[in-house]
């Protein structure tokens, strides 16, 4: 009885509450001002791109609006559409507030009638709607998940899985449920708070099924080292293995757990299924971890660190939308990974979210949760948002066509997106108009289609020209089968000299000082790095002791080489070429040749006199270079040849350029260390892994070298600085 | 709950008899200062305030609340008397701010001087004590002089109290003292030679006489500075030998000091005089206090309005001042005065608005219930981009205010204030009861000296911690007075379309703009001729400009839009000079050879002149994007300077982090340089003939240049006049201008705005955005906000339209989109004419049909009918109702679609009906 009197004074309570409110809060006519963030998306080299903005704030709710006193830091909202219902989980008040889609006060739950007495939540953080509209709350200050039926009476409560099974947990555990779901089935999925060892269920009745998602334990090589290396105490400090932790999850159509992790590394959302494995697809361009980049705690902005997913919704079509606490964003990607778009900033402006805490949405509309300012954002999609998402149900139903002129559509909106670019690809690609879809995939930075779609045009182009192309090779094959006859004819000389004669040619050579005798000498220095390069004992012999090669011919090389590397990176085909061509700088690959050169020089140099190695510093260099040829002649060609490969024959590029890399590093072993320094096999294994060594070693310093003169340099700056604004 | 509704109703009911009952019996204390067929100007001598009654409503407008003393409920002691004052002051110490008014600094000290001047009054203040109440109290003194401060005082009594808290002396020749005195550690004889000190006084005995000569002594000494008593020498005493000297006691009663000082203040003796005699006695002399500040401020009447000048030359600060407690030279630079802060302020129970001209203009509801949130702050004329540039990017950045005025609405009536002169100093500032005191108010505040927070700080790993900041200023203050106008509106003009109205009057009468003859709705399309895309060329990255519209593509587009059947084109073109868009310094006017040549550039604005379609051809002066060897820009020169000594420049934003991307500085050009630029450019661009230009940052961008010689410093009301006088040179040349922004000092010389605000900024404070300045140029100056193809708001860029009477603006480009992907200026995403055509000519049509016959006409009422529910006004009757919200709406039995509009024709019942809910 006394506590049906507590409930009518408490109603009435609210009724003045939201009478006072009405009057007080006025809604905010948020289309009078900006849009206080901006749209962007990631694109292939780490660049946010902007776009149109991709929701417009719609309403603000405050607890006024309600008609209530106060939203005190509320963790969760449920939107149950097919009964009409919101569910916002006021933590702070310890109650849970019923709505309807139009946000107008149904009924407040706070607490439940249990054996005639009446109980209350403590600190409710999460609710959850069954199939039959009951009511599952975690009742997490009191240690329990409370189901109660539409009516708001008691149907059962369900306390610690604990119980019964405490070898499956911690001794510390104490249950705290701070998220529950429903499935379909009855299925409870519950995450409780201090407890990382993934999501705990119940089956129908209650019983608990155990943990699923244990989250695999992702350690770094460098960190396991480091843990064998640590004494016992050191292990027991370090907890090195801390597990992921699940902020939040959401359920989709066929019962899989959208889940969230707040942790600092790994994956920021998986999708579990029922047997707790990991099948949330990655296919975008980044993992789906909301910011590619962002800014440290050094860098002196606002918010720092990476996005932290704090709740998920989740559309049909495998659409889900995250928030992020950290700079209270929302990404929304498809469910290959592809981020859509991305909005919303952190703030007090209208329209921007203080802190989020929880996501829901309404249709198309996302609402979020602000506990720090205790009100509901709403944000309705743009029809660039809805042209985006319209397509992408297209394409998951496959009617590509229309999925095609949808894209057209938004790339009238957005030039910069590059799914819909792929998108358009795939539906000419359907169409067989394979070099207009190759067009639009190397727009959309989708190597993978451009490759299918290069297939099949390069099979066309094949078919049409296969008379040209091999009525070309039967002339060349005759014409390389009749030289000698041609040759003949011609009467050209054959210019085949006796070894005898070609040394005497070049003892000739190296008396010449004259002009044209240096070039000639260059030429023919650099010619035998031909001969070196498959006859590398004699060849690195003769380097070294007839100087047969030379200093200008080792500069010849490595600009060579130099060339060799900026010319891959602009002009290797599409497929195989992953660099951003607005970031190339000739310089920087120039550095990137010379200085790992150098050091190898110099560090070889300085460990083989000590170590009684026969070469002077002018013979490695001259060796080192030469031992540098193969790439030259293996990458030059290959520039061309990536061209005209798909990724499946990338095998034969990797190869190839394995092989050039391979050969050189085999002619510096001979080269240098064998003949140069004639040292033996063991010696000169030894002395390699040395050099190597000495170069990490000199890196090293090199860094501590600059890093201090970086001091030096900010010190006398601010010195500079601050004499100049006393003066 | 019921007896605060009628305590409420009671409050209310008193306010709204003494208001609309009995302003003369509130004036009591108040003087007639004077008087127009208009205006009543009233003066009280006692606190300083003034009030200004209308004649026409009686309603009294008071420069500081009438109901302080009842309705303050929030502020007390010192903040509560800064209610009284009439200026804020602002200076610093170092690193502290220190805030003084012209009440607790000035009018209770009796500090301030009134002189009465043609039409009104003027009040000069001295602010800062600048005496010490112990600073009237001479310790020692002659006996001549005493007797002059005595004949300060009016009676004898006095006189006979103040002798009596004195102790007088002679030191004498030969004087021999019967009681034989010596005090410890001085040798007396040594000390006085021959002569003697007689003590003549009575009732004293011996030990009194030597703590009395003991007193005076070590009064010496400290001065001196000597270790101790016996360090005085004969010379350091040689003012008294032969001479009467009092000496105030050592015992007397902090009653009777008490009564001593107010005495002896009151009297008018000069504590110049103490210092004088303690100077000659060798005995420490009283300080002066060195932080007093003299501000003057002068209220006159003009026909309908109240004028306020604050004059810069009348202000006074503590410059280069020496400090004898430190002793070193010190100033105390006064880096900010508020002006009548309390003006107009509403109480605690008002219903009404505050206006201020955020974007296109905002609304806070007086009393809102937001205590919590912050202030509304805000520059006029945006940042200073001089000042110091933003490390990081914040949404505040996207708007600025553009017009320099603001206004509160009591319930029926309302102030316009417009600043006049020294506004591109001034910071508006407003605030809602319950954030400092009990008050809604909004005031100008100035930059009289203009300074900024410089960091020293290094971003190192290791000396990342170091914090260090210094507030560098400006080397002078402000030279120009700062003059703000008060407007008064009444019964149906007392609302934020009313003030729109009364500043257009204000423009038009002090201007002279002219009416719109438009001929018929304009479309303004914005074309693109090149933008810079970063590809390799032999390996090196470098800028390589792409053709997006070409000279003979514009004119494709342009007949293409004809063809559709635009009668009224604008075009503007950007991108066309050097460089594309961040065009190359355009002294030498290079065009970008990749569009055309200047044959065909000339060809095009003969071909659009023949066609009627006026072209805009843009360029930016201020931003230094680019130059070359031979353009005529040396960058330690040319470049404005920043407080922090440096050159200044604006930063470029990473869209993921917000932090400035280092190494993509924009050095921003001093205006100094303004004239001789703009001299160059025009001389040839002259050959091209073409009578129009189009300025991206020129109106919009307003910054000082802080040269450190007095001669070089441009400030920025100095910028804003240098800006005005080109834009003047410009116009008397016959150029057709079209500005961007537009600050209001533009206004005069603009033919068309772009990039106008539509919105206002989402300050947590803000409670509504009003179309403010598209009501004020209404009529007179076309004007366009965003372009419709890259708003943020797609779906409502029509209604938008239809709301403010905008026009339709749109940013194209011949060539395909895809052509800005992976470029610097892929922020356009959406651009390629064919692709929006449809749209554009749906949206066109759709204003011509709405708003073709109204064009010409100014908007005569603008409000909310329900949330995100406007209704708009044309002079002939017209109305529009523009609803933005996602849902259908239905107002007063008309039922809106979602993102839809409805027209009325000629006299509409709706508004009528729905005036209730307009306060």
């Amino acid at each position: 009885m006394r506590s049906i009197l507590k409930r009518l004074v408490f109603l009435s309570l609210i009724l003045l509450a939201g009478w006072a409110g009405t009057a007080a809060g006025d809604e905010l006519h948020l289309s009078t001002f900006l849009v206080p963030y901006r749209s962007y998306t990631w694109n292939y080299w780490d660049n946010p791109v902007e776009g149109p903005i991709a929701y417009l704030p719609k309403r603000v709710i405050t607890a006024a609006e309600l008609g209530l006193d106060s939203l005190r830091q509320p963790r969760d909202i449920v939107v149950d559409e097919k009964n009409n219902h919101i569910y916002v989980v006021d933590t702070g008040n310890n109650r849970i507030v019923q709505l309807d889609l139009d946000w107008n006060l149904l009924r407040i739950i706070d607490g439940f009638m249990n054996n005639g007495t009446w109980e209350r939540f403590s600190g409710p953080a999460s609710v959850s709607i069954s199939v039959e509209q009951d009511i599952y709350v975690a009742d997490t200050g009191n240690s329990r998940v409370v189901h109660l039926g539409q009516d708001g009476s008691l149907k059962r409560i369900l306390g610690s899985p604990h119980v019964g099974h405490e070898d499956m947990f911690p001794d510390t555990f104490r249950y705290r449920p701070f998220k529950i779901g429903v499935n379909d089935k009855g299925y409870m999925f519950v995450l409780s708070e201090d407890y990382f060892e993934g999501v705990i269920t119940f089956d129908a009745q209650g019983i608990f099924r155990g943990v699923i998602g244990a989250p695999k334990v992702s350690v770094s090589p460098w960190e396991y080292i480091w843990f064998l290396l640590s004494t016992d105490e050191q292990k027991a400090k370090r907890n090195l293995f801390l597990p992921v932790e699940y902020s939040s999850f959401d359920l989709d159509e066929a019962g899989f757990l959208y889940a969230t992790v707040a942790s600092e590394e790994g994956d920021a959302i998986r999708r579990l299924n029922p047997a707790g494995e990991d099948s949330l697809r990655r296919y975008g361009f980044h993992r789906p971890i909301g910011d590619v980049r962002y800014t440290n705690m050094w860098q002196q902005s606002t918010y720092y660190g990476r996005s932290t997913f704090v709740d998920v919704t989740v559309f049909s079509q495998g659409i889900y939308s995250v928030l992020d606490r950290t700079r209270s964003r929302i990404y929304t990607y498809d469910d290959d990974g592809h981020l859509l778009f991305m909005f919303g900033y952190r703030g007090r402006a209208h329209g921007q979210v203080a802190r989020g805490i929880a996501i829901d949405h309404i249709g198309l509309d996302l609402v979020v949760i602000d506990d720090e300012r205790g009100q509901i954002l709403v944000f309705e999609p743009t029809d660039y948002t809805r042209l985006i998402l319209n397509a992408v149900e297209l394409y998951n139903k496959g009617k590509y066509e229309q999925e095609e002129a949808l894209w057209r559509e938004v790339l009238k909106l957005n030039a910069n997106y590059d799914l819909a670019y792929t998108g358009i690809g795939r539906s000419l690609l359907l169409q067989e108009r394979f070099d207009e879809a190759m067009y639009y995939f190397k727009l959309g930075q989708n190597r993978s289609y451009y490759s299918r779609a290069y297939q099949e045009y390069r099979a066309i182009v094949m078919k049409e020209r296969f008379s040209y192309v091999m009525t070309g090779i039967a002339v060349i094959i005759v014409l390389v089968m009749l030289w000698p006859w041609i040759k003949r004819r011609l009467g050209i000389q054959s210019r085949e000299m006796t070894a005898a004669a070609k040394e005497a040619a070049w003892i000739a050579l190296t008396g010449r000082t004259d002009f044209k005798g240096k070039a000639l000498r260059l030429y023919h220095s650099l010619k035998y790095g031909l001969h070196v390069i498959f006859h590398p004992f004699d060849g690195f012999y003769e380097l070294k002791y007839r100087q047969r090669g030379s200093v200008p011919a080792a500069l010849v090389i490595l600009i060579l080489v130099t060339i060799t590397y900026t010319l891959i990176r602009q002009y290797t085909g599409f497929l195989f070429n992953h660099n951003d061509p607005a970031r190339l700088n000739i310089l920087v690959e120039l550095a990137s040749v010379i200085l790992p050169f150098g050091l190898w020089a110099g560090v070889n140099w300085a460990f083989t006199t000590l170590m009684t190695g026969k070469g002077t510093f002018k013979q490695i260099v001259i060796a080192t270079a030469y031992s540098l040829i193969p790439i030259v002649l293996i990458n030059l060609p290959l520039i061309v040849v990536s061209n005209y490969l798909i990724l499946e024959e990338g095998a034969f590029y990797y190869l190839l350029t394995s092989i050039a890399v391979g050969w050189s590093g085999a002619l510096i072993f001979i080269g240098v260390m064998m003949i140069t320094h004639e040292y033996t096999i063991g010696k000169s294994i030894f002395t390699t892994i040395l050099t190597l060594v000495g170069m990490v070693f000199t890196i090293f310093l090199g860094l501590v070298l600059l890093n201090l003169l970086e001091l030096v340099y900010r010190f006398a700056n601010e010195v500079f600085t601050e004499i100049a604004y006393r003066v | 709950m019921l007896r605060r509704q009628l305590f409420t109703a009671v409050l209310a009911f008193i306010i709204a008899a003494v208001w609309f009952g009995g302003a003369q019996a509130q004036l009591a204390g108040f003087e007639l200062a004077a008087e127009n067929e208009q205006l009543q100007l009233y003066f009280n001598e006692n606190t300083t305030e003034i009030a200004v009654l209308v004649k026409s409503t009686g309603h009294v407008w008071y420069s500081n609340p009438a109901d302080r003393q009842t309705m303050e409920t929030m502020a007390r002691g010192a903040a509560k008397d800064r209610l009284n004052a009439q200026l804020f002051i602002g200076y610093y110490v170092g690193n502290q701010y220190i805030t003084m008014d012209t009440y607790t600094g000035s009018v209770i000290h009796g500090q301030h001087n009134v002189i009465p001047i043609e039409n009104g009054v003027r009040v000069e203040y001295l602010i800062g004590k600048e005496w010490d109440d112990k600073a009237y109290l001479p310790l020692v003194i002659s006996k001549e002089e005493f007797d002059n401060l005595l004949s300060y005082l009016d009676s004898d009594e006095d006189r006979q109290f103040v002798r009596d808290q004195y102790a007088m002396f002679t030191v004498e020749p030969g004087y021999v003292d019967p009681d034989n005195i010596s005090i410890l550690g001085v040798d007396l004889e040594a000390l006085l030679g021959d002569y003697g000190i007689r003590v003549e006084e009575p009732r004293f005995r011996a030990t009194d006489k030597r703590r009395l000569i003991q007193e005076y002594i070590k009064a010496v000494q400290e001065y001196k500075g000597y270790a101790a008593l016996g360090g005085v020498k004969t010379e350091d005493i040689a003012y008294a030998f032969d001479r009467t000297t009092l000496m105030r006691k050592w015992n007397v009663m902090v009653w009777d000091e008490e009564t001593l000082i107010q005495l002896l203040k009151d009297s008018g003796y000069s504590p110049d005089r103490v210092i004088e005699e303690h100077l000659k006695y060798n005995v420490t002399p009283p300080e002066k206090n060195l932080r007093i500040f003299r501000v003057a401020i002068e209220y006159v009447i003009d026909g309908g309005e109240l004028v306020v000048r604050v004059p810069s030359e009348d202000v006074v600060y503590p410059k280069d001042v020496y400090d004898a407690a430190t002793k070193k030279r010190v100033t105390y630079p006064l880096t900010t005065i508020a002006v009548l802060p309390y003006f107009g302020a509403a109480n605690s129970q008002e219903k009404g608005y505050i206006f201020v001209p955020d974007g296109s203009g905002a609304l806070i509801n007086l009393n809102s219930g937001k205590q919590g949130v912050q202030p509304y702050r805000r520059e006029v004329y945006g940042r200073d981009h001089a000042s110091a540039a933003v490390r990081e990017y914040s949404y505040e950045m996207e708007s600025q205010v553009h017009l320099p005025v603001f206004g509160i609405k009591h319930s029926d009536r309302a102030f316009l204030a417009i600043m006049e002169s020294g506004e591109a100093a001034a910071t508006i500032i407003a605030e809602i009861a319950g954030m400092s005191d009990s008050y809604n108010k909004v005031y100008g505040s100035f930059s009289y000296i203009p300074n900024a927070r410089v960091y020293m700080q290094s971003g190192g790993a290791v000396i990342y911690m170091r914090d260090l900041s210094i507030m560098m200023y400006q080397v002078r203050p402000l030279l120009s007075d700062i003059v703000i106008r008060y407007a008064f509106l009444d019964e149906s003009a007392a609302n934020y379309t009313g003030m729109a109205l009364y500043y257009q009057q204000y423009l038009v009468d002090r201007f002279g703009l002219k009416k719109a003859q438009d001929p018929e709705v304009p479309l303004l399309l914005e074309l693109i001729g090149g933008i810079e895309k970063v590809e390799p060329v032999f390996g090196v990255s470098q800028n390589v400009v792409k053709p997006v519209t070409t000279f003979t593509q514009a004119e494709t587009v342009v007949e293409h839009f004809l063809g559709q059947g635009v009668n009224n084109l604008v075009v503007r073109y950007n991108g066309w000079l050097k460089g594309g868009i961040e065009h190359v310094f355009p002294t030498g006017l290079k065009l970008e050879s990749k569009l055309g040549t200047k044959q065909e550039l000339k060809d095009l604005a003969s071909n659009l002149n023949a066609k009627n379609v006026k072209l805009y051809p843009n360029v930016n002066f201020l931003h230094v994007f680019k130059t070359t060897l031979f353009d005529d820009f040396i960058h330690f020169r040319d470049t404005a300077r920043a407080l922090d000594r440096r050159p200044a420049y604006l930063n470029r934003y990473d869209l993921a982090t917000h932090l400035r991307i280092q190494g993509e500085e924009i050095p921003i050009l001093s205006i100094g340089q303004l004239s001789r630029v703009i001299g160059k450019f025009m001389d040839r661009y002259a050959e091209y003939g073409i009578p129009a230009l189009s300025f991206d940052a020129l109106g919009r961008d307003l910054y000082a240049d802080y040269k450190l010689k007095e001669s070089e410093l441009i400030d920025r009301e100095q910028a804003k006049e240098k800006v005005v006088d080109e834009l003047r040179k410009l116009k008397q040349n016959n150029m057709s201008l079209m500005l961007s922004g537009a600050n209001a000092y533009t206004l005069p010389y603009a033919d068309f705005v772009v990039e106008m605000p539509l919105y206002s900024r989402n300050f947590e404070i803000l409670d509504q955005g009003v179309p403010f300045y598209q009501i004020a140029l209404r009529g007179y100056i076309p004007y366009a906000g965003e372009p419709g193809n890259l708003t943020t708001r797609v779906q409502t860029y029509l209604l938008k339209l239809l709301e403010t009477g905008a026009v339709p603006y749109y940013l194209l480009s011949y060539s395909d989109s895809t052509v800005v992907k992976a470029s610097r200026f892929d922020d356009l995403y959406a651009i390629n004419y064919l692709d929006h055509s449809d749209e554009i000519m749906r949206v066109y049509g759709e204003v011509v049909s709405v708003l073709g016959p109204v064009w010409n006409e100014r908007i005569t009422g603008h409000q909310s009918l329900a949330v995100n529910v406007y209704k708009t006004t044309y002079e002939s009757g017209l109305t529009v109702i523009v609803n933005y919200n996602s849902e259908p709406v239905e107002v007063m039995g008309v039922e809106i679609p979602a993102f839809g509009y409805h027209v009325l024709e000629g006299g509409d019942q709706l508004g009528q009906e729905a005036e209730e809910k307009d306060f």
